[in-house]
């Protein structure tokens, strides 16, 4: 799978785009979904925020979200 | 504004939520236009409420004064946020005062042309409750947190819902792009002005926030301030 920037995405729209990755958040204890500050976070920075490995954090988002990702990819460009 | 510019505007406001592109012609059309400066009143509080605003771009803070004389800041509003609507509706005197906080422009209808114009649109009734309805529940919310939390917890609740309704990215945190003062925050919160500066004052020095933009504040830790309003 090609590289796809998650970790520059703000956590409020990798939300919007993708309602299955609260589940994904939800695994790290990350309270992203529904918090107020969502569309104003990078992925990096709520990691960071959080004290968590970011790697870590966007593989598992990248399986949650799994099959969808090439074909948003696609119409995003 | 043209004809256009009027209905994006109009697009932006929940209260067109749904709505289809004749009700946002009829809308744009029955529309007046009043630009409002900083420090300018839209009207005042016990006025017969003969028009309803939607304010087009700019920020307006609602002021209400006790009858002890006393001014208590009920809430602040930003673009497409309706302005003395509900008092129109019920055909009662304006409930409060809003004056604008920087330059601004609205779009506003006479009673009886927003009372058809809801009438004739019933998406706009649906909106209107949707609307109410979760001020009502802010108020809610606000009054719990007078009853029941601590001061810090509140204060930090109180900057969250500017953030919910105006926050902006910027370089170095998440901006408040309107000057709020201590005063303010303090009336917002229901508490007092030393309490708000000296607890402000100590989340400057824990690098939560940063008041260096002029009086915008920046909270540079969003992690941080969400943890304080959600403490037990």
């Amino acid at each position: 799978m090609s590289e796809f920037a998650l970790e520059s995405m703000i956590v409020g729209d990798i939300l919007a785009r993708w309602p299955d990755s609260a589940d994904a958040f939800n695994q790290h204890k990350m309270a992203c979904p529904g918090c107020v500050m969502a569309p104003f976070m990078t992925l990096a920075e709520a990691c960071d925020a959080y004290g968590l490995d970011l790697d870590e954090v966007a593989d598992t988002l990248r399986q949650t979200i799994g099959p969808d990702m090439s074909s948003q990819q696609e119409s995003m460009r | 504004m043209n004809l256009d510019a009027r209905i994006s505007v109009l697009e932006r406001s929940s209260f067109f939520n749904d709505a289809n592109r004749d009700t946002l012609v009829h809308a744009a059309e029955t529309a007046s236009e009043c630009p409002v400066a900083k420090d300018e009143q839209l009207f005042r509080q016990g006025e017969e409420a003969s028009h309803s605003y939607l304010l087009a771009w700019g920020r307006v803070r609602l002021d209400q004064t006790t009858s002890d004389g006393r001014n208590v800041v009920i809430r602040y509003l930003g673009p497409g946020d309706l302005i003395g609507t509900v008092a129109v509706l019920r055909r009662k005197p304006y409930p409060a005062t809003p004056v604008a906080v920087e330059d601004g422009m609205t779009l506003f209808w006479g009673a009886e042309k927003k009372a058809q114009l809801i009438a004739e649109h019933p998406v706009l009734a649906t909106n209107a409750i949707e609307l109410t309805g979760s001020r009502l529940e802010e108020l809610q919310e606000r009054l719990r947190e007078v009853a029941t939390q601590r001061v810090e917890r509140r204060i930090a609740a109180t900057l969250l819902r500017q953030v919910r309704h105006a926050g902006r990215r910027v370089e170095d945190g998440v901006e408040i792009p309107f000057t709020l003062t201590r005063g303010e925050i303090a009336e917002l919160t229901a508490t007092t002005l030393h309490t708000v500066s000296r607890t402000l004052a100590a989340w400057e020095q824990e690098g939560i926030l940063s008041g260096k933009r002029a009086s915008h504040l920046v909270i540079t830790k969003p992690h941080r301030l969400v943890e304080i309003a959600e403490q037990e």
